[in-house]
């Protein structure tokens, strides 16, 4: 199989290795095991699931995103005939798969254990929750893995990264919560993820109308953007030269 | 037609290396070759043509349009290997090589020939379904050569390609950029290799210290040249030598046992200098004589001009 576009390409390269991908798996499942299996209230196994996830995607993507800045092989993507919006989108959309599979995996392990009799409206607002929260996690890693000029340094921005985005998430429980943060919660798809998850564990999840239409949109835009990255080639926004 | 434009180019650093307020032009169809030491800004140089860098003052331009930030349409004009091969280690060679091939719009059966074509020349069609982390360090920069050459662009910018090659490639790689040449493709390389350059390049810059040392077409600057010859003595014993008082002698180093003189093209010139090395009370041991190599041309080219000044 050819690499047609750079989306192909960083998933080619991210399942070329299966050791890579069972260690990737390997290490969120562990992170997450007591959470899953440690008998603990609602609202700390959500937090502490959704707290996982956030790590294991940040850390992930901005890390593999320096290794690629430092390597050279962004510089070389800089010099492609492409736009470099299509380049950023080929690599977040790559990543976020790369994170979405050990993640939604680990979230049906979750399910299928604390919460076994759940509704199809209720899994597939949790899984656009998860895809959204994925999506705009890795945009945010990848950022912060190109700030960051090595791996020292990514790892202190991820580490002060991930303590904001904890904050303003609300997956600190000993800030008292501040007026401008409750607006910011409504907001902010990680912590709808954790106080879904919490409604789930407590059996009190009602999913509106509304939202079961935004979630199924989300889930039909991000299959869509995949399917379309990985069958067409890549999209030439330039005359080509004879 | 002017292909690369350089005014009053400036790039510091905070390292202090860098391009010193540096002025060139490239026409279509020629060769343009950097020669300069580690550190004279010779990679800087390709990292700005290239389009990766900004200039700090002066201007640059490639194909007329400003080199940074370039459009996609002028990005498709040119290729560029860098002098760090860097790949995706765990995909093949073919595939990494099918990728670029790719984004430069080569495709379809067009696509597969041309790899084909270009992994065979560069004797990596053995290795071209191997994974790139088992490739050898020259093996990995054939590669990066190849993916720059694949889709046949208007300018092809080289940094450092002889680096880690054997000799065959280097001999198929010249043959490459003589058909570049030939056929009105402009190519840019930055190089320490000056014989490997003197068989490709048109023309030449030397470069030192950010500045530019000598520069010329490579043909006139290698007939311009007083010395055309390098004569390196080995004698039995140290001896203390003033500088002979020969005609077609232009310079003399004695370094303890050894003697190197650079001279013009009499014929009679080496046996004259034997015979005052001998008078002198020196006892020769071996005598090498070469002609003088493209980056001695530059240099005393350089040296020249200095006195001039």
């Amino acid at each position: 199989m050819m690499p047609l576009n750079l989306f192909r390409l960083q998933l080619m390269e991210s399942v070329a290795k299966p050791a890579r991908s069972v260690v990737r798996l390997g290490v969120t499942v562990l992170l997450a095991l007591p959470f899953i299996f440690v008998n603990m209230p609602a609202s700390v196994k959500a937090s502490g699931l959704v707290m996982v996830i956030l790590f294991t995607t940040f850390f992930g993507t901005a890390i593999a995103h320096t290794r690629l800045c430092e390597d050279g092989r962004f510089t070389r993507l800089r010099m492609l005939p492409k736009s470099p919006l299509v380049l950023w989108l080929d690599l977040v959309l790559a990543s976020a798969i790369n994170r979405i599979v050990p993640a939604a995996l680990l979230l049906a392990g979750f399910i299928f254990i604390n919460c076994p009799g759940i509704s199809i409206a209720s899994m597939i607002y949790i899984a656009s929750l998860l895809s959204t929260v994925v999506v705009l996690l890795v945009s945010l890693a990848t950022l912060i893995g190109h700030i960051a000029r090595s791996n020292g340094q990514v790892h202190l921005l991820g580490a002060l990264a991930c303590g904001i985005i904890s904050f303003v998430s609300g997956m600190i429980p000993t800030v008292p919560r501040v007026a401008s943060l409750t607006i910011v919660l409504n907001v902010n798809p990680l912590f709808q993820l954790q106080a879904a998850l919490n409604s789930l564990i407590n059996g009190t999840l009602t999913v509106s109308t509304t939202a079961q239409t935004l979630s199924a949109a989300v889930l039909i835009l991000l299959g869509f953007g995949v399917m379309l990255r990985w069958a067409t080639g890549s999209i030439n926004l330039s005359t080509q030269k004879n | 037609m002017e292909v690369i434009s350089a005014q009053h180019i400036i790039k510091h650093y905070p390292t202090g290396h860098g391009i010193q307020n540096i002025s060139f032009s490239v026409e279509k169809g020629q060769c343009f070759g950097i020669l300069g030491e580690n550190g004279s800004g010779k990679s800087t140089l390709a990292r700005l043509i290239a389009g990766i860098d900004r200039i700090q003052q002066g201007q640059l331009t490639v194909f007329g349009q400003s080199a940074f930030p370039r459009p996609p349409s002028l990005r498709r004009r040119c290729g560029v290997a860098l002098d760090t091969p860097s790949h995706w280690e765990t995909l093949t060679g073919r595939q990494n090589l099918a990728f670029f091939a790719r984004q430069y719009g080569l495709k379809g059966s067009a696509l597969n020939v041309r790899i084909d074509k270009l992994l065979s020349e560069a004797n990596l069609k053995l290795h071209a379904d191997h994974p790139v982390s088992t490739y050898s360090f020259g093996m990995r920069r054939k590669l990066n050569i190849i993916e720059a050459f694949a889709h046949t662009p208007d300018l092809l910018i080289l940094d450092e390609p002889s680096a880690g090659l054997d000799m065959v490639f280097l001999d198929r790689m010249a043959q490459w950029i003589l058909q570049r040449s030939s056929s009105g493709l402009t190519t840019w390389i930055a190089d320490n290799n000056a014989d490997w350059l003197a068989r490709t390049a048109t023309n030449v810059i030397l470069l030192s210290q950010g500045r530019i040392a000598a520069a010329g077409d490579v043909k006139e600057l290698m007939n311009s040249i007083d010395a055309q010859y390098r004569i390196t003595i080995e004698l039995e014993r140290k001896v203390a030598f003033a500088v002979p008082a020969l005609p077609g002698v232009f310079s003399f180093q004695r370094d303890g046992k050894q003697v190197i003189a650079e001279v013009n093209s009499d014929p009679h010139l080496p046996s004259r200098l034997l015979g005052w090395i001998c008078d002198a009370g020196g006892q020769v041991r071996s005598m090498e004589i070469r002609s003088i190599t493209l980056y001695e041309a530059l240099r005393q080219c350089a040296r020249e001009s200095e006195v001039a000044v």
